[in-house]
C-alpha cells in the first residue's frame, strides 16, 4: 500500500456509528457513518486500498449542506473530499482490528486513492440506502428550519399583539400572549 | 444440486441459496485478474483475506439478517453482458478512482453456463446478479478473458 504523509494518531475524533452502504460490490465500497454523540455529523468511509493483511479506508466528514449538494449533483465526491479540512486513513486487518490510523490533509492523499473528477452521484450507481438518505435529507431541507421557525413564532406573537391592541385589550408584555 | 459451499450453507439459519434463485442457461461475465488461474478470481468474498468489511458480521444481532449476508458472501458476482460488466466497472472507478483495478482485477471473463452449473438470482438494473456454483465447476479452466477493463 502507499506510504501516507500524515500524523499517526490513536483514536478518531468522533464516535462512529454505521448507518448504511452507498456503494457496494462484493462488500462495501462507500459507507455512511454518523457521530453517535452528534447525529448531524456525517462521515463517509471510502475503501481505498488493500494488501495481504489490511484494507485501508479513507474517512472524511461532510457538512449537511455539502451532502445535499452531492445528492443534487452539484458537487462530486472528489470535491467533497478535497473540501474537507482534514481526513483520516484507517487500516483494518482481517479481524477488523485497527492497525494504523493517520490524520492528514486532503492535498496529501495519494492520487490513486481519489475519485475521478466526474464522481457525481447517480441514482443507478448507488444503493437503495443512498436514495433513501437523499430523499430524507432533501425533505428535511425543504421543511421549516429552526431559525426560520423561531422568527415565524415571533411574527405570530407580534401579530396577536397587534390584533389585541386593535381590539382594545390591554397588553402588559409579549409573554401575556403565551399565557 | 451439489453446491460447492453446501457445508457452509448448512450452518446458516436461512435457506441458502434463497428459494428465488433459479437454474438458468445464461452467459456469465465476471471481473478477473490477469491470470485466469488466480485463486481469487472465483473465490467468494467470505474467503478473501483480508475481508473487505467495516463491521464484524457476527455482531449483527438479527440472525436472519446476519445469515442472509453470510449467504450473499458465499455467492459470486456476475454480469449478464460484457457491456454491463464494463459499464458497472467504469461507474465504480469514477467513485473509487484507479484503485478500482486493484480488487476485482482488470479483465472481463466470459462463460456460457448451463443449468447444471449452479443457480442465479435475476439480474438487477445494472445487469448484475449473484451465482452459487456447484462443486467441481472448474471455472478457471472454462472462463475465457474477452476484454480489458
Amino acid at each position: 500500500m502507499e506510504t501516507l504523509d500524515g500524523i499517526k494518531i490513536e483514536n478518531l475524533g468522533f464516535n462512529p456509528k454505521r448507518l448504511g452502504d452507498l456503494l457496494y460490490h462484493e462488500g462495501p465500497l462507500l459507507s455512511h457513518f454518523i457521530n453517535e454523540d452528534n447525529r448531524r455529523e456525517h462521515y463517509f468511509y471510502k475503501w481505498t486500498d488493500s494488501d495481504d493483511k489490511c484494507n485501508r479506508w479513507l474517512i472524511f466528514r461532510i457538512q449537511e449542506q455539502s451532502l445535499i449538494a452531492f445528492f443534487e449533483k452539484k458537487k462530486s465526491l472528489l470535491q467533497l473530499i478535497m473540501q474537507s479540512p482534514f481526513v483520516y486513513f484507517v487500516d483494518l486487518d482481517n479481524d477488523l482490528a485497527q492497525k494504523q490510523l493517520v490524520l492528514t490533509s486532503p492535498d496529501k492523499i495519494p492520487g490513486d486513492y481519489l475519485p475521478l473528477t466526474h464522481s457525481f452521484f447517480t441514482e443507478k450507481q448507488y444503493e437503495n440506502y443512498a436514495l433513501k438518505m437523499r430523499d430524507d435529507l432533501l425533505q428535511e431541507a425543504s421543511g421549516p428550519k429552526t431559525g426560520s421557525l423561531m422568527s415565524e413564532i415571533l411574527n405570530i406573537k407580534k401579530e396577536v399583539m397587534n390584533i389585541k391592541s386593535a381590539l382594545g385589550i390591554k397588553i402588559r408584555s409579549s409573554n401575556d400572549i403565551s399565557q | 444440486m451439489d453446491f460447492q459451499y453446501l457445508e457452509h450453507f448448512k450452518k446458516l439459519s436461512i435457506k441458502c441459496p434463497p428459494s428465488h434463485f433459479r437454474k438458468m442457461d445464461i452467459p456469465l461475465f465476471r471481473w478477473v485478474y490477469d491470470d485466469i488461474n488466480d485463486e481469487r478470481n472465483f473465490m467468494p468474498r467470505t474467503f478473501l483475506v483480508p475481508v473487505r468489511e467495516i463491521e464484524k458480521i457476527d455482531q449483527i444481532s438479527d440472525p436472519k439478517k446476519r445469515d442472509a449476508l453470510k449467504c450473499t458472501m458465499l455467492a459470486l458476482s456476475m454480469f449478464i453482458s460484457e457491456e454491463a460488466a464494463l459499464t458497472r466497472f467504469n461507474e465504480i472507478k469514477a467513485t473509487m478512482g484507479n484503485v478500482a483495478y486493484k480488487r476485482p482485477g482488470s479483465n472481463i471473463a466470459f462463460l456460457d453456463i448451463a443449468k447444471k452449473d449452479g443457480v442465479n438470482d435475476l439480474p438487477n438494473d445494472v445487469g448484475h446478479f449473484s451465482h452459487h456454483p456447484v462443486v467441481d465447476h472448474h471455472y478457471e479452466q472454462r472462463f475465457k478473458i474477452v476484454s480489458k477493463l
